[in-house]
């Protein structure tokens, strides 16, 4: 059997519409996927998830909190690329919308956020690790997905 | 695992991120927490102040798999605080909408969460020889979702079609006999699954009680709320019955109906209202809905298949005759108000509840999603269903059987963590 692209898919705060997207490709083309893919962190359809070496990960999601900082960081450790998926992701909203608050709802948001431990303000990948590639929208599109996904795998040369 | 405690720290093949905590002591389950850990994104604190306008679109990113229930369910809360009534080609294009999410997100649940499980399998992906059929079932059956969602709402996460007053583009006159044909050639799939999840036993029963949106149309956006003890409310008082509660050791909140646990979702719907399901739906599966009303949590898959199959035929029949038009979306005029949407998800009764000042401003909203009300439910039957286990299995074995009780509610994380709740109990 030859090399398999090996894939994680993280999510952080969002929506999940991103990841849930990206999953309509297995409609066309699962059966091929699945000989070039190796996932190797996919919570929605596997039992066993461990942050290990991959090619490549796909991150949805705004960081909140420290753990979402680190398991980012971890990713990134392991990740030779690194691609953000979604508008959560990329520019923040709407997972970062407490950080526009005012008023009451700041206060309301403010006093619950410190009590999940929760950062001050909603923060983005790019913050923290080097990000190389950015997919927008909300929700992306499945064919700048795939795009991506096929040129990862002419990349890491999978046949 | 005769003693002991236990902590899953990720279900997986869930909606989301949530983790699950059991003590046990002597043969006895003393504590079962179900955790969510998903980030709490404070959607109802960001309608505040915010234009009628903006809240459907804003609403739907709550969660992106049940982003349709989320838009159309906030549509209803705005329609309804401004006294309007949609036209009934703008009630069956939403029916389609709701149709294909169901058909696309039951799909995901039980083609990728369940029948791994069921086949004793880590995951769809290592389907093969005779499995093969359902992996390729899953992508047909779901793809058939999809493409009915992309004709109604132009999209399947966050459609774009839909407006508060009707739709904004119709379904494209040379796609829907494509999509019919997608329709009918991918139906025998669904009673396959049907079939699939017909052979499983019941194992847990307990007796609870069940809730749901009914009418006779099995259409999942109008009707009365109906408890299965017998009571029928109107949906603007929804809140004189649910009780929201904070879960401390978890980021989302419980709902409880008059102080009792309660459940929602298919299986609710099949146990209130199988009646009303389609004709074509009750003479194909009529072997099946033999076994309902259930009272086994497990049987929830079987009832989602049997949705699964109602979405195709109703949408089938709705395409076959539809000679849609594109008609303009209506001006609407705010005035100070307070409008309720209920809608069936495909995980249960939704409800979004939004305040008007004069000018169209939120002052105040309240949304309560299904998987809150589950939470209780789910704590008690894990209970129920894992009490006897403990002194028979291992702990890994006892994790598992956690995890299959917990995706049999097909809770929804990403949903469970839209609000906040500053009081703790």
């Amino acid at each position: 059997m030859g090399k398999k692209l090996g894939l994680g898919f993280f999510s952080f705060a969002s929506c999940e519409g991103c990841t849930i997207l990206a999953m309509n490709l297995f409609n066309s083309r699962l059966p091929e996927l699945r000989k070039k893919l190796e996932f190797v962190y996919i919570n929605a359809l596997q039992e066993k998830n461990t942050i290990r070496e991959m090619d490549a990960a796909f991150v949805e999601g705004a960081i909140m909190n420290e753990e979402g900082k680190k398991k980012l960081e971890e990713i990134r450790k392991n990740a030779s690329k690194l691609v953000v998926i979604g508008t959560c992701a990329a520019g923040g909203w709407p997972s970062n919308q407490r950080n526009f608050f005012t008023g009451e709802p700041k206060e309301e948001a403010g006093k619950r956020a410190r009590e999940l431990n929760q950062f001050e303000k909603v923060m983005l990948p790019k913050d923290f690790v080097k990000i190389d590639v950015t997919l927008t929208g909300c929700p992306i599109s499945l064919e700048e997905f795939e795009k991506t996904l096929n040129s990862l795998l002419k990349e890491f040369k999978i046949k | 695992m005769h003693d002991g405690e236990l902590t899953i720290e990720s279900i997986t093949k869930i909606e989301g991120h949530a983790s699950l905590y059991l003590k046990a002591r002597e043969g006895k389950i003393e504590s079962v927490q179900l955790r969510v850990s998903e980030n709490k994104r404070f959607f109802e604190q960001a309608a505040m102040g915010k234009n009628f306008k903006e809240i459907p679109n804003l609403f739907s990113r709550i969660c992106g798999t049940c982003s349709a229930a989320h838009l159309l369910c906030a549509i209803e809360a705005v329609e309804k605080a401004f006294d309007f009534s949609p036209s009934a080609q703008t009630i069956q294009l939403r029916r389609l909408l709701m149709n294909a999410s169901f058909i696309r997100d039951h799909g995901m649940h039980l083609y990728y969460f369940v029948l791994p499980d069921l086949f004793k399998k880590e995951s769809i992906l290592e389907f093969d020889g005779k499995l093969e059929k359902w992996l390729h079932d899953s992508m047909h059956v779901r793809d058939a979702g999809v493409k009915l969602a992309d004709l109604v709402g132009g999209r399947s996460i966050h459609p774009t079609t839909p407006q508060i007053g009707g739709f904004s583009g119709i379904p494209e006159k040379k796609k829907i006999p494509q999509v019919v044909k997608q329709l009918k050639s991918e139906r025998k799939k669904v009673i396959d699954l049907i079939a699939a999840f017909d052979k499983l036993e019941g194992v847990v029963c307990r007796e609870t009680s069940y809730v749901a949106l009914v009418n006779d149309s099995f259409d999942f956006i109008s009707g009365e709320i109906v408890h299965s003890k017998g009571k029928c409310i109107p949906e603007e008082n929804y809140l004189q019955y649910l009780d929201e509660f904070v879960i401390p050791y978890s980021t989302a909140e419980g709902i409880e109906f008059e102080e009792q646990a309660y459940m929602v979702g298919a299986l609710s719907r099949i146990n209130l209202n199988k009646k009303s399901l389609h004709k074509n739906t009750q003479r194909d599966a009529a072997f099946a809905l033999k076994r309902f009303p259930s009272g086994c949590v497990f049987d929830n898959s079987l009832a989602q298949a049997i949705e699964m199959l109602h979405c195709f035929d109703n949408s089938i029949e709705i395409l076959a005759s539809a000679n849609f038009r594109q008609e303009s979306v209506p001006a609407i005029e705010p005035i100070e108000a307070r409008g309720v949407g209920v809608l069936e998800a495909p995980r249960g009764t939704l409800y979004h509840g939004l305040h008007f000042d004069s000018k169209g401003t939120v002052q105040k909203a309240n949304v309560i999603i299904p998987t809150a009300q589950n939470a209780l439910n789910i704590e008690k039957d894990l209970k129920v269903y894992i009490e006897p286990l403990l002194e028979k299995k291992s702990k890994e074995e006892i994790a598992l059987e956690c995890e299959k009780l917990v995706r049999a509610y097909d809770p929804c994380m990403s949903c469970a963590t839209h609000f906040l709740k500053v009081k703790w109990i």
